[in-house]
């Protein structure tokens, strides 16, 4: 059987567009939230302290003098306010080096969610569209991944690979690319059984357009929660590793790397172990905040409901 | 009902021929695993000799038959660092870990799973806000965090509970703690939404329709339903265990696998890395087909459908 190809006018496209209102809509309801107002903040904080840690920070994240070594925090007895949160064993000021340490977190969060929805999305669309033996292939991979403990595999490929940011960010973008594949194959199956797309491939069509227009935009909303609560995920799992020596080298600021400077001298210095355990806890939180009110005003069902 | 069986069964061994390939793909294509074993200072000799006595000359598929036969023999390799068995070693330190993961297993499903009920059949009341706030608190505190904190309090600041080793029941608590939040977490809010979902279905609707009291449609109608995908829990909560130990041991001394991996990966003692995480997936997987098969045992749909 021959097909014969129609070129689509523009009018006929039926692609679903949003209207601006639509976006303004969103973004209102978004800052309806008192608690998501508080975690965006939260999150604009951080940026602000990765990108201008040197003007923000009092101090270096290595720069410090044994003479004001070991103080505890500012408001302790014979804590000083040039070291808010007191210092470590080497005199290194602890808030500047949890500043510091935002790059790490930050970094690892972003790019290794962004590495894992571009993975994601790509296999997951290739599955849920194609189907077949691309489907068996894809969704073995997935279980693969899933079946051992995620903690597990991450241990293991850092300490193979090797331990450095980059590795890092990779190993979060493959091993959590499985979750975003899941949702993007479950939606694509769904929506591409609908008439809409029925109607596009019936006028002509191709793949790749059908996913551009028609399915892609639908997805929109949910893979952006996903997102927000992978990064805090990876975060999450990133100071493990730091904890565990499998991160960053240790000289280097990361919120885990202090849990594990710290864990020696929990007795003696408990600040050291409070106040990154409190920055790690406080970014996730915070990112939890704003995904929830994600999912909330960017989902259309949940929208019916309000 | 056999073929279901035998159809998990033999999903179940592809899975761990996918991860023993993985780990052993792994450890052979990146870079020269005895160039990561010995120092620096190891004369070419040196390094040869090592090559042929772990069977590195060899083809990489004849070291891949090799490595399943020594497997299926029960022969894990030898530690580089410890000189013993792996075999032997993982012996030593399984009951430990299993203590500990069955105790926070049993812990996380005690208080977990009636919060999470009791959350999913009132949406919005008090109950619900706890719960949630368990959910976050799971994803928002890290582990190790939690165990310093709980070191802080119980073992430094009130001398109740000791901080670390294995020598009485006692020893056992805090670490339980700090493993069972975050599966906590997660069994809350999975046994919320499953009760969500239940809630919504139109017998439910019928049986309040009918005059049926609240109390009647909970126990009678909503709770079968709820048990049935609540089987998923076990396994979650296990997974999550073996994979928080890692950490956890770390931080209590727990003479467990856990530490043992942290052990290895500071000594870069690749095979007992390699066998423990063998070790840790094999038991997942089978954890996750024995939840499978109760699955289709309890309820039919699963088997028969697809």
């Amino acid at each position: 059987m021959s097909t014969v190809t129609v070129p689509v006018p523009r009018e006929l496209d039926i692609a679903p567009r949003k209207s601006r209102s639509e976006g303004e809509r969103i973004v209102r309801a978004f800052f309806r939230s008192p608690a998501a107002i508080f975690g965006l903040l939260v999150i604009v904080l951080l940026v602000v302290c990765a990108l201008f840690a040197e003007q923000i920070a009092p101090f270096g994240p290595t720069e410090g003098d044994f003479g004001s070594a070991r103080l505890p925090p500012a408001w302790e007895q014979g804590g000083t306010w040039t070291h808010p949160l007191g210092t470590d064993r080497l005199g290194w000021d602890l808030l500047s080096r949890i500043i510091y340490g935002a790059r790490v977190s930050l970094l690892v969060g972003f790019f290794g969610a962004l590495l894992a929805g571009t993975l994601g999305v790509t296999l997951g669309v290739l599955a849920g569209y194609f189907g077949g033996w691309i489907d068996t292939v894809i969704s073995s991979f997935v279980n693969l991944i899933l079946s051992v403990p995620y903690l597990v595999l991450v241990v293991v490929i850092a300490t193979i690979f090797g331990r450095s940011l980059l590795n890092v960010i990779l190993i979060f973008g493959v091993t959590g690319s499985p979750v975003f594949v899941r949702l993007v194959r479950g939606e694509v199956l769904r929506l591409r059984a609908l008439d809409y797309v029925e109607a596009a491939r019936s006028l002509g069509a191709k793949p790749a357009r059908i996913i551009r227009l028609h399915l892609l935009p639908n997805l929109i909303g949910p893979l952006i929660t996903l997102a927000t609560y992978e990064m805090s995920a990876m975060i999450f799992y990133e100071s493990g590793l730091s904890f565990l020596g499998l991160s960053v080298p240790p000289e280097v600021p990361s919120w885990g790397n202090l849990l594990a400077i710290a864990q020696p001298l929990l007795r003696t210095f408990p600040w050291l172990a409070i106040f990154p355990g409190l920055a790690i806890a406080l970014t996730a939180l915070a990112m939890h905040l704003v995904g929830d009110r994600l999912r909330d005003v960017l989902d259309p069902r949940l929208r019916e409901s309000e | 009902m056999g073929a279901y069986f035998l159809r998990k069964l033999l999903q179940s061994l592809l899975l761990i021929l996918g991860v023993l390939v993985l780990v052993f793909m792994m450890v052979r294509f990146t870079g020269d695993p005895v160039a990561l074993m010995v120092s620096r200072e190891a004369t070419a000799e040196q390094r040869e000799q090592i090559r042929v006595s772990l069977g590195l000359d060899q083809p990489v598929p004849v070291q891949f038959v090799r490595y399943l036969g020594g497997l299926l023999r029960g022969d894990l390799g030898q530690s580089l660092s410890l000189g013993l068995p792996n075999s032997l070693l993982i012996g030593q330190r399984i009951g430990a870990t299993f203590e500990l993961a069955l105790a926070s297993l049993l812990l996380s499903l005690a208080i977990a799973v009636p919060l999470g009920i009791m959350a999913g059949l009132r949406p919005g009341s008090g109950m619900d806000w706890l719960g949630r706030s368990v959910g976050l608190a799971g994803q928002t505190i890290h582990s190790v965090w939690l165990a310093m904190i709980l070191i802080l309090v119980f073992a430094v600041q009130l001398r109740w509970l000791p901080s670390f080793g294995r020598d009485s029941w006692q020893s056992l608590i805090l670490p339980t703690l700090a493993l069972s939040l975050g599966s906590i977490g997660q069994i809350v809010q999975l046994t919320r939404s499953t009760v969500l979902e239940v809630r919504r279905e139109n017998f439910i609707r019928t049986a309040h329709a009918k005059g049926m009291s609240g109390q009647r449609v909970a126990f009678g109608h909503i709770a079968p339903n709820v048990a049935i995908p609540l089987i998923s829990v076990i396994s979650v909560g296990f997974t999550y265990a073996l994979g928080g130990s890692v950490y956890i041991e770390q931080v209590f001394a727990w003479p467990g696998l856990g530490s043992l991996l942290s052990n290895a990966i500071g000594d870069n003692d690749f095979p007992l890395v390699q066998s423990i995480t063998i070790f840790i997936a094999l038991f997942a997987i089978s954890v996750n087909l024995i939840t499978d098969l109760l699955y289709g045992v309890v309820d039919p749909r699963v088997r028969l459908g697809r």
